[in-house]
């Protein structure tokens, strides 16, 4: 199969179309929202973590 | 498994294994989808609808395989108080409720061309629905106990006891009469489908496989992050940043 027989109206569109492709937009669209919540989720943490530890630097700097 | 449930050698070695599963995902993704779309003959019966196959047993596999994993990583650190343990099995769970929420629309929509509905309750939909909730609860415990040993210990028995359906899954369309079909890749006699749409299913499966070890590095690493930040947050006298 090719490309082109997914798009020609006999092809792979034609028959029972929006069921499969409705089945891979809801499959691309749970996996990249998964992915991206996750990843900033992990970034934010990142970010955090490094802002308390210049705190912390900065706060036994000062101490010293 | 000591080495590994160490929290700093955790985030070291996670560093090291992610850039290779963030590319076998990519790679194994790309193969599969050319398999499942272009080289995959049609299905005789089904036509080309059985292509949401390749989405849907995927998803399925790997909402039970999640459930597996938070019921194992649960025993151990409930038994051996292992520090990861508890660690591993809750940053699990939002994927493998995710992977069961896509097992179910995929399924319905493979049902409604082929059953003439989107849901029956049968034994192998409904116990899959079960297994949703189930995800939820263990969820809604880590999410409403403040106190996160006791969020452990409780989450712990939730998953432990919930393990029976993913038993019941598995077996469900052996046990009931069911418009589900029987299993068709793991079996005593060999997978009853071969050729580009095993090779197709499998890619997929592996494609599956690996998102799921990237995702649940990339959630340890957060939980493990959140841990310092929280120790961090008391010894600086509860200020925050935000």
């Amino acid at each position: 199969m090719t490309l082109q027989d997914i798009m020609t109206p006999n092809g792979l569109m034609a028959h029972n179309d929006i069921y499969i492709w409705a089945s891979y937009a809801s499959g691309a669209f749970v996996l990249i929202t998964l992915a991206l919540k996750i990843w900033r989720a992990k970034k934010n943490d990142e970010r955090i973590l490094r802002e308390l530890e210049q705190k912390m630097r900065e706060l036994s700097k000062k101490q010293v | 498994m000591h080495r590994f449930a160490n929290p700093a050698r955790f985030m070291r070695l996670s560093n090291l294994f992610l850039p290779w599963t963030i590319g076998l995902t990519v790679l194994l993704f790309s193969l599969g989808l050319y398999y499942s779309f272009f080289l995959a003959p049609e299905d005789y019966q089904m036509g080309n609808t059985y292509r949401i196959m390749f989405l849907h047993v995927p998803a399925a596999y790997m909402a039970q395989f999640g459930y597996v994993i938070i019921a194992g990583a649960s025993a151990v650190g409930f038994i051996w108080k292992h520090p990861l343990a508890d660690q591993a099995a809750r940053a699990t769970a939002p994927m493998g409720a995710a992977f069961t929420a896509l097992a179910l629309v995929t399924g319905s929509l493979w049902g409604k061309p082929m059953w003439g509905t989107y849901w029956i309750w049968d034994a192998r939909l409904t116990s899959m629905l079960i297994l949703f909730f189930l995800y939820l609860g263990y969820m809604a415990v880590w999410q409403t106990i403040e106190d996160t040993a006791r969020a452990a210990r409780i989450a712990s028995i939730v998953s432990l006891v919930g393990i029976v359906n993913v038993v019941i899954i598995k077996f469900s369309v052996d046990w009931w009469h069911s418009l589900h079909q029987p299993a068709s890749l793991i079996r005593m006699n060999g997978p009853t489908i071969g050729g580009d749409m095993l090779i197709a299913l499998l890619l997929m499966i592996g494609a599956f496989n690996m998102f799921f070890i990237t995702l649940v590095m990339w959630r340890i690493q957060s939980l493990i992050l959140r841990r310092r930040i929280g120790t961090l947050r008391q010894q600086l006298g509860g200020g925050h940043i935000s």
